[in-house]
């Protein structure tokens, strides 16, 4: 646990524990205090260079406009967030606010920031930047403004104090404070031209505008007065973008990259002797999103013996060993199997059974129905399978193929009943409000019932997550019921780390540093 | 001269136009899609008509190109709505990267191609089979597979040149050199593979005609009958291979430029298009179109030199 230790033997025993109580505070909206950090400390772990790859570049370091998922390996260097989520069990901690506490209803939320952080210019972090970066992001438009839609203000109480209010209790806010909207920024620069290249950030890097060449490699550079430093085991950290495989596997074995996914399939040409292999089994849940719940316009998805038709056809252990190449688990489910919601129980409850299957289908009256399905980039290789499975049950899939900038407009057209997709675990609350929410981007239709009517309500009301836990399970199990997707299988990732470096992350799926650690 | 000069760079000019506005117009349909895209997927449709809006992309469309096109022609392509960078300097920063891979890769190409070509031609015999089969060589291997094998062989197991990515010139000359090796190995292959059968093609031709056999009977050398005469005729054709040539390395560096992972201008058009960053797809259609008609210019100007009968008045 990178961000949580001291690069001690002691100190690393020490930190774990106190981490997880903390974070276990954390998330049921209690006061949390950072770790202590052990003072005896020897042994130090030499610092090393980190080299990663990355599928994309940052489209921008501004805290306004910056996208989650790879891209944050660059920025999250630059710009530290308020709140941090432990990698190995996807738990929040504290990041720049060491301290947080909502009120009552969940209204308002007061950070109390750590001691002795500056941004890279000199300047100290307080809540006057804290307050001005969540406002300005809020207020432009980008990929984190609307994940600041519940905000109604946000005000420095004093230098260490921010009152966040909001217009309702938003369950997803805090995981929110961990990845694009809790990036901070430099108030007194942060409208400038070099924001979106070059930010001064209160991160543990700082960017080598020399040496990087924007859109294809980021240099960045330890700063030996980040707050954290001891915990930071990187003297430099260089970002390479990456999009073909083969590219990645190359610089692996080139010496140019020490740490990269590689596709399961070309791992025995890694040599062993160099390269730690480290398994994720689930970094996302590949599903077939019924969109069309209610069956407004394809009357067969509006029957519950239809949805779980579809779910018993689909033979999950035969995708994920045929098209996953066996990375990953079979899964009836949304929610991260490493997650608190998640019931390994109701991964029993469609076994491949396409004959009882199509039964159900007959029973509905369903029997020789068509639908068409967008094909798009993400698709195409499970299509055959889904083809497949719906004939077995008597049901035709009609693949339509979508350009990719047009995908998600496919999704909301209306035009679709399903629609194949694979999620990027976030956290249990947000990945059930996107799919299953009435408001939902995974549900366009805004379907919804008097059940989930229920168990939402129940959840926007709890702040506690301890709480709300029962309620989270309860809608878990009824989601599964009631076949509202056809979840196949968590997707997973393999990593390749060299030179000293391992892969710690495995709940949390955010691309930041603190996914690796170095070894003695 | 002058005139035709203008006259050609003023119809590339007008085609750019049209090109940019076909462009845009097919673009068009997707300003929701882009707003949604830059805003997040769990933006409402109020905020993304917001977005349009604050954008101006409800205008009606042909406004909204003209309004690009007066700023274009001024030199301002306007700033990629995903990055906010301004649309010029990036193409022009993504075209050096390009070029710098293509230019080499070409003036290789057309050295090896006439000196095949012209040996092949001149020689005949196994000499002829021998320059044939390095052409049908460079034909029949994939310039993806050969960039793979070169790299596993020279990146990977002897670690002479780098896997991935590029140096620019003017940071380090000698890492220049290392980065741009291998892609321009394979960009120069498959453009010899193309090129040395024009030109051998042309020069037997040549060597076939009249007036070659009356430079040999006045008892001129082969030398200067191969170079002098034969080469100078059949050099206009292959000019104008070249040309195609060059364009044709253009689509061909999206492939070289993923693989080794450059910044080049075939990924920068690649990932725009996907993410549909109307002014960066813009900027690079009017960049493209201008940069063939260039190309086709100087063709067209070589050619002249090369033969009077051509020459254009």
């Amino acid at each position: 646990m990178w961000n949580t230790r001291k690069h001690t033997r002691v100190g690393r025993r020490a930190a774990l524990p106190a981490a997880m109580l903390i974070a276990a505070l954390a998330v049921s909206g209690c006061a949390a205090s950072a770790p202590e950090t052990d003072g005896d400390t020897t042994a130090t772990v030499e610092e090393k260079d980190l080299a990663v790859a990355a599928v994309s570049a940052p489209n921008s370091l501004d805290p306004a406009q910056i996208v989650d998922g790879q891209q944050m390996f660059v920025w999250s260097s630059i710009l530290d967030t308020v709140l941090r989520k432990d990698p190995e069990t996807g738990e929040l901690l504290p990041g720049a606010a060491e301290k947080w506490e909502y009120n009552e209803d969940g209204t308002e939320l007061t950070l109390t920031l750590r001691d002795g952080m500056t941004f890279s210019s000199g300047e100290p972090v307080d809540a006057a930047a804290v307050a001005a970066t969540l406002l300005r992001s809020k207020a432009t438009p980008g990929a984190v403004q609307s994940r600041l839609a519940a905000v109604a203000d946000v005000v420095a109480k004093d230098d260490k104090t921010v009152v966040i209010s909001f217009s309702a209790f938003d369950p997803q806010f805090l995981d929110n404070l961990a990845q694009g909207p809790g990036a901070i920024g430099d108030p007194a620069t942060m409208d400038e031209e070099r924001t979106a290249t070059d930010p001064v950030g209160s991160g543990p890097f700082t960017l080598d505008v020399e040496k990087t060449v924007p859109g294809s490699s980021y240099v960045l550079v330890k700063r030996d007065d980040y707050w954290d430093a001891e915990n930071v085991p990187f003297k430099t950290l260089t970002v390479k973008v990456l999009q073909d495989p083969t590219a990645s596997l190359n610089a692996l074995q080139a010496g140019e990259l020490n740490a990269a996914t590689v596709q399961s399939q070309v791992v025995s040409q890694l040599d062993a002797s160099k390269f730690t292999i480290t398994v994720n089994d689930a970094v996302a849940v590949g599903y077939l999103n019924i969109l069309d719940r209610a069956g407004a316009k394809f009357p067969a998805l509006g029957d519950v013996k239809v949805r779980q038709a579809i779910n018993m056809a689909i033979d999950r252990e035969g995708v994920l060993k045929g098209i996953f190449s066996g990375v990953g688990i079979a899964t009836t489910q949304l929610v991260s199997p490493f997650g608190e919601v998640y019931d390994e129980k109701l991964n029993d409850t469609y076994e491949y059974d396409p004959e009882k299957g199509k039964k159900l289908v007959e029973e509905a009256g369903y029997a020789g129905e068509t639908f068409q399905i967008p094909s798009t980039f993400l698709s195409t290789t499970i299509e055959p399978v889904l083809t497949q499975a719906f004939a077995d049950i008597g049901l035709t899939l009609e693949w339509v193929t979508v350009p990719p900038q047009q995908a998600q407009a496919a999704a909301r057209s209306g035009e679709y009943g399903l629609y194949y997709q694979i999620l990027g675990f976030n956290s249990d609350s947000a990945d059930l409000a996107t799919t299953i929410g009435a408001a939902g981007f995974g549900n366009p239709t805004g379907y919804t019932d008097s059940t989930l009517d229920g168990y939402f309500d129940e959840i926007n009301n709890t702040v506690d997550f301890a709480d709300a836990l029962p309620v989270y399970k309860e809608l878990n199990e009824y989601v599964v019921d009631q076949a509202l997707v056809a979840p196949i299988a968590y997707i997973g990732a393999t990593w390749a780390t060299a030179d000293g470096i391992t892969y710690v992350g495995k709940a949390n799926t955010l691309s930041t540093i603190r996914l690796f650690d170095v070894t003695e | 001269m002058l005139s035709y000069i203008l006259r050609r760079l003023g119809a590339g000019v007008v085609l750019a136009i049209l090109v940019t506005l076909i462009t845009f117009l097919l673009l068009s349909t997707s300003f929701n899609d882009v707003a949604q895209s830059i805003l997040g997927t769990s933006a409402t449709p109020e905020v993304v008509a917001d977005l349009i809006a604050a954008k101006g992309w409800d205008r009606p469309v042909i406004v909204q190109y003209f309004d690009w096109l007066f700023h274009a022609v001024q030199g301002d392509f306007g700033v990629s709505v995903y990055t906010s960078l301004p649309v010029g300097p990036s193409v022009l920063q993504r075209l050096a990267v390009t070029l710098s891979i293509i230019v080499p890769a070409l003036l290789l190409t057309v050295v090896l191609s006439v000196f095949l070509g012209v040996w092949a031609a001149s020689r005949g015999g196994v000499v002829d089979r021998i320059a044939q089969g390095i052409s049908l060589i460079g034909y029949i291997v994939p310039g993806l597979l050969l960039a793979i094998v070169l790299v596993v062989v020279f990146a990977v197991q002897l670690k002479w040149l780098p896997a991935t990515g590029f140096t620019p010139f003017a940071e380090d000359p000698g890492a220049w050199v290392r980065s741009i090796t291998i892609p321009v190995i394979v960009l120069t292959i498959g453009g010899v593979a193309n090129m040395a059968a024009q030109v051998r093609g042309r020069m037997i031709d040549e060597l076939r005609r009249d007036y070659i056999r009356t430079l040999r009977t006045r008892g001129s050398s082969t030398t200067s009958i191969v170079i002098k005469h034969a080469l100078r005729n059949a050099a206009s054709p292959a000019l104008t291979v070249m040309s195609l040539e060059f364009i044709q390395m253009f689509g061909g560096a999206l492939i070289i430029e993923n693989v080794f992972a450059l910044p080049g201008y075939g990924s920068f058009a690649f990932n725009a298009s996907l993410q549909g960053d109307i002014p960066v797809i813009l900027g690079i259609t009017a960049f493209g179109v201008l940069l063939v008609t260039v190309v086709n210019l100087l063709t067209d100007l070589a050619n002249g030199w090369l033969n009077p009968k051509a020459r254009v008045h």
